[in-house]
């Protein structure tokens, strides 16, 4: 079953310096029907304006990613950690028992495009982390590359604490890429730019889609430009 | 139940504060409180504008009167020099003492971050008293300067949140 999630349901919070769209409820958003979907708790689509962000704030209990479409954010925490974060990279930071946290467009002149996903983690008080990995930008084209996993079995992986696996996908027109989906699994697919179509379903940018009872995800980019897609595998 | 709120109020140009800041959030955080940070203005002339100065000044604003009245407990940290008579501190302080006289502070906590300075320390310890502020200052002095503020974080969350159960 495929029950899509259309872009423009999505709450929306538009700050001046911040214009974000809200898969699931977030902040002032709630809607008690679109709470998450399985330990997939938060899908921000966020434009934040040049020189702007995010002022330090805690995280307790959450595995947050974040993937960055265009420009770059700047992350500093209480862990000391410090980066910048550009496109084709994935970064995992796991607040455990707590965190604070920045996060500002490290542009004072381009505006930063990010998803900032958050995920249940399976134990409390954890320790926290941060892990932030680059990749190819063609090894996201034709196919679904792994960004994130439990198990840290390859080196380009970031790991997280959940039995989740999040893959990133660009496909162009006509294009396709099939994932088979074990059984009792569970998946959440999610359109960062462009058309594409799942199980010949049509997904417009912003379109999310929750899936149960499917042996097998097939994703074509549709005209005119194809698209990008992130795709949860979820327990 | 909803978690208590912490408001860090502190002051800091090189950084060094705001680390200990964090610290106290964080064990705040760690007691499963919600936080709020809040760096006071910049007053006084300084001679250096740091990347870490500009740093600070644009991602932290100044406590607000709504930022107190939302918070159970209030944290403070400074630098050793900047106690409670500075310029910097004098608007805060201000602010405190008015809502202290309208009954505003009534029933939360506070807590100072030992920043190695005694007379600072003590100047703010004897403005939460006369606040009304019920003190929870602990002495970690066992511990360094980082897991002090992270204890004292975390003492006062669980102490606001033993209060609500």
């Amino acid at each position: 079953m495929i029950t899509i999630r259309k872009g423009e349901a999505r709450g929306r919070v538009n700050r001046g310096w911040l214009d974000a769209y809200f898969t699931f409820s977030f902040a002032e958003y709630h809607d008690p029907a679109h709470m998450g979907y399985r330990a997939l708790r938060v899908i921000n689509d966020d434009r934040i304006a040049a020189g702007k962000g995010f002022g330090p704030h805690a995280h307790r209990d959450m595995e947050i990613l974040t993937y960055v479409l265009e420009g770059h954010l700047l992350h500093r925490d209480s862990t000391g950690e410090q980066h910048i974060i550009g496109p084709n990279e994935i970064q995992a930071m796991s607040a455990g028992n707590g965190i604070v946290h920045s996060e500002f467009n490290a542009s004072d002149e381009e505006p930063v495009h990010s998803i900032q996903i958050w995920i249940e983690p399976t134990d409390e008080d954890l320790r926290p982390s941060y892990q932030q990995i680059s990749f190819d930008a063609e090894e996201k084209i034709g196919r679904f590359w792994l960004l994130a996993g439990p198990k840290k079995n390859n080196e380009r992986v970031v790991t997280i604490n959940q039995d989740a696996r999040l893959f990133v996908a660009e496909l162009r027109p006509m294009q396709g890429a099939s994932y088979p989906l074990a059984p009792n699994r569970y998946a959440w697919v999610q359109v960062l730019r462009g058309n594409l179509s799942l199980n010949g379903s049509r997904l417009n940018e912003g379109d999310g889609a929750a899936v149960s009872d499917e042996q097998e995800l097939h994703l074509m980019g549709d005209a005119p430009e194809g698209g990008e897609v992130l795709l949860f595998d979820l327990q | 139940m909803s978690s208590p709120i912490v408001l860090v109020i502190f002051y800091s140009r090189s950084g060094s504060t705001e680390k200990l800041a964090l610290a106290a959030a964080v064990g705040a955080v760690q007691g499963r409180a919600a936080i709020r940070l809040r760096r006071l203005a910049d007053i006084t002339e300084t001679s250096s504008s740091t990347d870490t100065l500009v740093r600070l000044r644009k991602e932290y604003i100044a406590p607000r009167e709504a930022d107190v009245l939302a918070a159970d407990g209030l944290i403070f940290a400074t630098p050793a020099g900047f106690d409670t008579s500075s310029a910097e501190w004098a608007e805060c302080i201000s602010m405190l003492r008015k809502m202290s006289a309208e009954g505003k502070l009534a029933g939360k906590a506070a807590a100072v971050v030992d920043t190695g300075d005694q007379a600072t320390l003590l100047s703010f310890e004897k403005v939460v008293t006369e606040l009304g502020l019920r003190s929870l200052t602990r002495d970690f002095t066992k511990l360094d300067g980082i897991e002090q503020a992270m204890g004292l974080g975390r003492n006062i969350a669980d102490v606001l949140r033993d209060k609500r159960q």
